[in-house]
């Protein structure tokens, strides 16, 4: 089984002297290809954190990351732009798109950032938007979709560049129950049927009821870390 | 080059999404623009109208003279040159036309009045390219070659003298040995000038006629030339002082310093105006793009997100400044192009000049279309507004991508 992430005692303090804040305290995990992982807790419990540090936008305190292979926190910045480019999609909870893109376009930014043709990436772009159940709707622009297409742009957008692992954080929080469920749905066939690896951080139960692994964080610390098995 | 394309669209499409802000934005930049040009062409032609003035008033692009005469100017300071040295010097192919003039000062008397003038003896047909007096007379003619007893006056002079063509005036000066000259003469021509001091100052007769009335033989006071290119006047002088040593050779501005420092003042103002206009410019610009990055923060932090490195998201605003600005300065281009151009036939400054004086131009001013101008004065406010935006687009890609997306929860 090959090692998508890695962390080693990763940790993160906000803050200086007095008010230090641990968001993330010596977090010791490992995410393998094709899981489907929730990290679920309590609100400030250093879930969005957690997230981030793998994905390069925040740097750890202290402790080692490793995505596919690369030290994310050793990496500079134009590397780590580079890597989530090509390895990580992210779907966060809401404005995942760019505004003034249509749904077509914003799915095709990832391959043009890429250097993919221009023909290339308009069929990849279309095959994924019928996938995703938006046929037809792509030269809508975000604002002119509910709140549940935007998230599902945003889910095609993250698994067009066939990336090493997705990161959610709380990507149905703004969605109704209905439009909640057939996002994770399609998730989780995506994640069945092309070995696509997710991190989905929530405080939805419906959402953790339906991964096979979960994890749940207390105080910037994992507290449980079950794998259901199948 | 797909990856750098990418920002062309939503460089463009940001644009428009505050469209009345970009709106207001353009409309400055278009006005400051506008307002750098046509100042400056209006400028350039109201100096183009005093330099003509002040040569075509038989001054010319330069002139020579005897050593003193310019302190005073009176019949003693004359020089005389052989006539082959002198077609020799002049015969110079930057020199467009030269005359020799006998110039004095001197009194004309009516039946009725009498007022003082400069007394000008040439000959007519050489002030061709020269000086006003080789345009047609606004009536009469010239007097006959030789010695003949006639005289031009200008039309006001004649009306201040209550005399009219036909009738005679009589010439009083001072002649070679220090005695009256008088002469009777008859007037035959009147001459229209744009500055009244001319019309009222100036009395021509034949350069033979005033030769002999002050007893100098072919003696002159004054050699008036103009080039093709004025600029060259420097040089053409130098060239001619080296030619004619003991003789004072001067350019129109050593003559006329007053139009010379207003050429001088103008350049001036309109690099003033320019920095003026730019600083405001750059102060709306750089205003709007730091608004539209800020409100759009968390944007910047999602394209960082996606993989954009932040020196495209840079590139992208300043695209995006390229576009506001380049927008702005072509518009204002074509309007300024447009104004310029409704004014090539004159712009009549007739009604501002009712009892002011204008400053020594003429009343017409002919602004001209200078292209190379226009295409600086643009891409100055052009490069320079997307230079003043590198620091909105330097925030924009410098942002810490986590706390900007942070903030959308
Ligand atoms: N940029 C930041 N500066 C200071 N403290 C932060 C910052 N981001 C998060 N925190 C703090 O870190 C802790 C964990 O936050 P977070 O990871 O957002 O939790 P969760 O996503 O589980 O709600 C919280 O106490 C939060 O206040
Ligand atoms: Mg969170």
């Amino acid at each position: 089984m090959t090692t998508i992430v890695h962390c080693n005692a990763a940790t993160k303090t906000y803050g200086q002297d007095e008010v230090e804040v641990h968001a993330v305290q010596a977090v010791t995990v490992e995410v393998t290809k094709g899981e489907f992982v929730s990290l679920s807790g309590p609100s400030g419990s250093g879930k969005t954190t957690l997230l981030n540090l793998i994905g390069g936008l925040d740097r750890p305190t202290s402790g080692e990351i490793t995505v596919d292979g690369s030290r994310v926190d050793q990496m500079k910045k134009a590397d780590l732009a580079e890597l989530r480019l090509h390895k990580i999609g992210f779907v966060f909870q809401a404005y995942n798109l760019i505004p003034v893109l249509s749904a077509l376009e914003n799915i095709e930014f990832i391959m043009q950032l890429q250097g993919i043709s221009p023909d290339i990436r308009r069929k990849q772009a279309l095959s994924i938007l019928n996938e995703v159940g938006l046929e037809g709707l792509g030269d809508r622009r975000p604002a002119e979709l509910s709140g549940g297409q935007q998230q599902r742009v945003a889910v095609a957008r993250a698994i067009v560049s066939e990336p090493a692992i997705i990161l959610a954080d709380e990507p149905t929080a703004n969605l109704d129950s209905a439009t909640a469920e057939e996002l994770l749905n399609l998730m989780e066939s995506l994640n069945r049927n092309k070995q696509i690896t997710f991190i989905v951080a929530t405080h939805d139960q419906r959402v953790i009821d339906l991964t096979r692994r979960r994890i749940r964080m207390v105080d910037g610390r994992i507290d449980t870390d079950v794998t259901e098995a199948d | 080059m797909t990856q750098k394309t990418l920002i062309i669209p939503i460089a463009w499409r940001s644009l428009w999404r505050n469209s009345r802000r970009t709106l207001i934005t353009f409309a400055a930049i278009a006005v400051g623009v506008w307002s750098m040009i046509t100042l400056a062409a209006f400028m350039d032609a109201w100096v183009g109208s005093v330099v003509h003035e002040a040569t075509n008033n038989l001054t010319g692009h330069g002139q020579i003279h005897q050593q003193g005469y310019l302190d005073d100017p009176s019949v003693e300071y004359r020089f005389s040159l052989p006539p082959a040295s002198l077609d020799e010097a002049m015969e110079s192919p930057q020199i467009k036309a030269w005359n020799r003039r006998v110039r004095v000062p001197g009194i004309v008397r009516s039946e009725r009045e009498s007022a003082p003038i400069t007394l000008i003896g040439l000959d007519p047909a050489r002030e061709v390219d020269l000086s006003f007096y080789g345009n047609e007379l606004s009536s009469g003619r010239q007097p006959k070659e030789g010695h003949t007893a006639e005289i031009v006056l200008g039309r006001r002079l004649a009306e201040r003298l209550h005399t009219r063509i036909g009738k005679r005036v009589v010439i009083l000066s001072q002649n070679s040995s220090g005695e009256i000259a008088e002469s009777g003469l008859r007037v035959v021509g009147l001459f229209d000038a744009s500055l009244e001091e001319i019309e009222l100052g100036f009395v021509f007769i034949t350069l033979q006629k005033a030769q002999s009335l002050l007893d100098i033989k072919d003696a002159v006071h004054e050699v008036a030339f103009t080039l093709y290119n004025p600029e060259e006047v420097q040089s053409e002088v130098d060239r001619l002082k080296q030619v004619f040593s003991d003789l004072d050779v001067s350019t129109w501005s050593d003559l006329q310093p007053l139009a010379q420092t207003m050429q001088e003042m103008s350049a001036a103002m309109i690099g003033v105006w320019t920095v003026i206009m730019f600083i405001i410019i750059a102060f709306g610009m750089v205003n709007t793009l730091l608004m539209a990055v800020y409100e759009r923060t968390r944007e910047f932090g999602l394209l960082q997100a996606l993989g954009m490195k932040p020196r495209l998201i840079l590139s992208q605003v300043l695209l995006e400044a390229a576009f506001m600005v380049g927008i702005g300065v072509v518009v204002g281009m074509v309007i300024s192009i447009l104004s310029i151009y409704a004014f090539t036939n004159g712009l009549d400054l007739g009604p501002l000049a009712a009892g002011a004086d204008l400053f020594g131009s003429g009343r017409v001013l002919y602004p001209k279309l200078d292209l190379i101008i226009i295409f600086a004065i643009s891409s100055f406010v052009w490069i320079m507004g997307i230079l003043s935006c590198l620091w909105p687009a330097w925030r924009a890609a410098r942002r810490v991508p986590v706390t900007t997306i942070n903030q959308s929860y």
